[in-house]
């Protein structure tokens, strides 16, 4: 992976942390920590997309190549208990020659969550399987090596193909919605795209092969092909791409969500009220706050009002531009008492996500 | 009975893999797990080996297991049978999700699978078996049999302990396949599956249409200009392998910038997605040459490969056959090639070096394991690296020769280590624990040194090799080896290359070529740009 690139992504980590994480919370986002934390982090700092970035490499490999930037001068650390990572006048303008060239900026806006990248890098999947199946079909072949191994992914793929009884026309259609989606795009987004995907009379490219086509970093191409789908995801909702949305599938099939947070999504969706889902299930009260706050990221449409009045997240959002915070514990001093943890982490979430 | 079964796998072999006849040793050899006996083949590396289980599993009532030590060899083959439309394969080994492992898993139980591969790590774990157990197993495969011997280029001690999981399984008969295999590895696998002597089917292991080449080089200078030449000159596609993913990644870089085109790295340090597209562009011949670890091609079955080069010498005269075995399945003439340096010894040396724990970490692992106050019944991978610094299979073998020399018993994988039981009898010293690895050690060093003297053997290649694996031939169907003399242009490409191609790149055409069928709002607009297309 291109070394530019990958600094890149700290300096934009670090820039967006503000010195309100610690530098490990930077190694635990690149390396895709499974942990809800980090999950929410990201979510609450816009960089969802470089959630796993670095998944390749080891966590000392990671930590490694941040302490280069902070003895480089690139970073800086807040002396204190817990130690803030921020980005120093150095280091932000090497970010700037970087986002120049890589445009991170754009891939981090397409996702406002980890659950919205997961769902993007499935339905990019699901979708170079079915139009690879499709250009056997057309051949009149029905064996080939699938581009995708995952049989979970591929089961997912036969369930939208058998509700088409005419496969001729399935593809038809399918190649409208693609000229349909092309026709918004830039030229390199098309070639992207399109080159990346495989078919009877050629396999998809690399994502290294694409970066030496494109002169770009691998990791760049990739991150691209996520946020242009995770980009048209946004759109199917129109209507106008009815069996790409049904590749996509809906939000809630995916299971994004860890097993313990979908029961309590199960149980909130059956009235339960907080206090008795902490009395049925025997756990703490903070760990189904927590879960709460992990249903509100995974999806945005997650009603948070009964749990935090539209008064409470107006003043909560409007604290956060102020102060230009987003550390729980400073915004509850400004708050004051009558706000508690859950208000507060709710509230960001949304306010993170652009609405209320 | 023969009749009948003979009769049964014929029709099988048209109806899956479209051939009309069996190659020499395949009918024989199936012909046993029938007759309800065990059996070793030793078949060529790309005499079709593994014909020779997948089609007696199609046969058979019950599930087929197969044990294969490489994961991407199992990936590989799962692949190749669900292209032939044999949707009943599939592959369990921890290198899957947990979720994904889970949902094959379900599959067998439901009886959905008719042959299933699995690692030999995975029969280890007592949870996995007892759910295997529940499936009826009609046959049991050890594909690589050779990694069960002490003897063998390729030891895994999980191979030593095959025979208790083919006892859980209710004692299906046993079908163990080789490619190379000396007197010493047949004998050791026989003993260590129950496998008569006579039961014993050896082909010829000579490959007549593989031309044997070795070139002297001086430096790595003029080892890297003689590769060069051999990727402008020969006929492919080929392959190059290497012993280094490093050591891939600068080959292409050197071939891109020497103008050599349609070059692709493959090697285990990169994605799956991305490992797979590189396969099929190969497979699509989008691709001329791969540089590649020893992590490719095991399962790929490409039959037209012209020529395969070593870059690097291996560590031993059986993988290099496998290696080289890759070329020229279709039976049309294809070469070989290992360019050699004076130094080359030194790499596969230190790599035989690292496989196996030294003397200060057997040590200090033997005390900690034994010392009054600590007696340890289990340890994870993660706790032996961190510790002492072992690494997963160095920990592997040093516990399976503490089993044998009776420091404890009941040795078994965890889901991340090891756990055993205690010892009854006193623990033997420390002595002979470190004599017994270092010897295991230096048999591999003999091993290089005999790949040496093949490399500096001024006798006929094929002939030599044939020796070595105990047997006599000669036969070659193009040129034979170097000693003999070789007829290059035999091997080399008559046609000009094209040079790098520059095309118009056209979005709908793009689109057209992945879904040729007319869609109804076909728009004229052509939008197109130059582009060097790439190759």
């Amino acid at each position: 992976m291109n070394i530019q690139f990958m600094e890149g992504l700290f300096l934009l980590a670090a820039s967006k942390f503000q010195g309100e994480r610690t530098p490990q919370a930077i190694v635990h986002l690149l390396k895709g920590r499974k942990n809800n934390q980090v999950i929410a982090d990201a979510a609450l700092f816009g960089v969802s997309m470089l959630y796993g970035a670095l998944h390749a490499f080891s966590v000392e490999e990671v930590r490694r190549m941040l302490d280069d930037l902070i003895a480089r001068g690139w970073l800086g650390v807040r002396p204190g208990k817990k130690a803030g990572v921020f980005c120093l006048p150095a280091g932000e303008a090497a970010l700037m020659k970087r986002e120049a060239r890589f445009r991170y900026e754009a891939c981090c806006r397409s996702v406002s969550s980890v659950h919205e990248k997961v769902r993007a890098a499935r339905f990019w999947k699901k979708l170079s399987l079915l139009i690879q199946t499709f250009s056997y079909w057309i051949a009149g072949e029905t064996l080939f090596y699938p581009v995708v191994e995952q049989r979970e992914l591929q089961y997912e793929v036969k369930r939208v193909i058998k509700t088409y009884p005419d496969k001729l026309e399935a593809a038809r259609r399918m190649k409208e919605e693609m000229v349909r989606w092309m026709e918004g795009l830039a030229e390199e987004e098309r070639m992207l795209l399109l080159r990346r995907l495989s078919g009877k009379a050629r396999a998809g490219l690399t994502y290294r092969q694409l970066a030496s086509m494109l002169d770009t970093a691998e990791g760049a191409v990739e991150m691209h092909v996520l946020r242009l789908a995770a980009e048209q995801l946004r759109r199917l909702s129109s209507g106008a791409y009815p069996m790409l949305a049904k590749v996509a599938g809906s939000r809630s099939d995916d299971a994004a969500l860890t097993q313990t947070a979908r029961w309590t999504k199960a149980l909130l969706a059956a009235g339960f009220s907080l206090e008795e889902i902490v009395r049925q299930r025997g756990l703490k009260p903070g760990t189904i706050e927590d879960h709460i706050v992990e249903i509100a990221i995974a999806d945005p449409a997650f009603d948070i009002h009964p749990f935090v009045s539209p008064e409470k997240v107006e003043r909560i959002h409007a604290i956060v531009r102020e102060k230009g915070t987003k550390k729980v514990g400073t915004i509850k001093r400004e708050a004051g008492d009558s706000y508690n943890y859950l208000e507060i982490r709710l509230a960001l979430v949304r306010a993170s996500q652009g609405g209320r | 009975m023969n009749a009948a079964v003979d009769e049964a796998l014929r029709t099988a072999l048209k109806r899956y893999f479209g051939y009309e006849e069996f190659r020499p040793g395949q009918l024989e050899v199936m012909r046993y797990p029938f007759a309800g006996a065990n059996a070793l083949g030793i078949l060529a590396t790309g005499g079709g080996k593994s014909l020779c289980y997948q089609l007696p599993a199609l046969v058979l009532p019950g599930m087929t297991v197969v044990v294969s030590p490489l994961i991407s060899l199992m990936a590989d083959q799962v692949r190749n049978l669900r292209c032939r439309g044999i949707r009943h394969a599939e592959y369990i080994n921890s290198a899957l999700s947990a979720r994904e492992q889970r949902w094959k898993l379900a599959q067998v139980i439901e009886g959905k699978v008719k042959i299933l591969y699995v690692s030999p790590e995975k029969l280890q774990q007592n949870d996995f078996m007892e759910q295997l157990e529940r499936v009826p197993v009609s046959l049991f495969v050890v594909d690589e049999a050779h990694c069960i011997s002490q003897w063998g280029h390729d030891f895994r001690t999980d191979y030593q302990r095959l025979h208790s999981c083919i006892c859980r399984l209710g004692a299906p008969p046993v079908l163990a396949l080789t490619a190379t295999a000396t007197r010493a590895v047949q004998q050791d696998i026989c003993r260590a599956l129950s496998i008569p002597h006579e039961h014993i089917v050896l082909t010829s292991i000579n490959r007549e249409n593989i031309c044997y080449d070795v070139a002297f080089l001086g430096d790595e200078r003029e080892k890297e200009a003689a590769m060069l030449d051999k990727l402008r000159t020969l006929k492919g596609p080929g392959l190059v392998y290497f012993r280094s993913r490093s050591a891939t990644e600068r080959a292409h870089k050197l071939a891109q910038e020497q103008g050599i085109e349609r070059c692709a790295v493959y090697h285990g340090g990169m994605g799956a997605e991305e490992r797979l597209l590189i396969q099929q562009q190969f497979l699509g011949n989008e691709l001329n040459v791969i540089f590649a670890t020893n992590a490719f091609g095991m399962g790929i079955d490409k039959p037209d490969i012209r020529f395969v080069l070593h870059y690097h010498m291996p560590p031993d005269i059986e993988s290099y056959l496998q290696e080289v075995g890759r070329a020229g399945r279709d039976g049309q003439l294809s070469y070989a090639c290992l360019l050699f340096t004076p130094d080359d010894h030194i790499l596969p040396g230190q790599l035989i070096a690292e496989e196996y724990p030294n003397e200060v970490q057997i040590r200090n692992f033997y005390d900690a394991l034994f010392s009054a106050d600590r007696r340890m019944k289990g340890v994870s991978e993660q706790e032996a690296l961190a510790a002492w610094g072992l690494e997963a299979q160095q920990l592997s073998i040093l516990l399976y020769h503490m089993e044998r020399l009776g420091l404890f018993r009941r040795l078994r994988r965890t889901t991340n280590g090891w756990e055993w039981e205690g010892a009854d009898s006193q623990p033997k010293s420390f002595q002979s624990l470190a004599q017994i690895v270092f010897q295991r050690r230096a048999e591999r060093y003999e091993k290089l040194a005999e790949m040496r003297r093949w490399v500096s053997s001024s006798e006929c290649r094929r002939l030599t090799i044939g020796r070595y694996f105990a047997q006599e031939h000669r036969a070659a169907s193009g040129s034979c080896c170097d000693r003999c003399g070789i007829d290059m242009t035999l091997y080399q490409d008559g046609e000009e290359r094209d040079n790098m191609l520059e095309e118009a790149w056209d979005w709908r055409q793009e689109l057209d070529s992945l879904l040729p069928v007319s869609h109804a709002n076909g728009s004229d607009e052509r939008y197109g740009f130059k582009i060097y297309k790439f190759r």
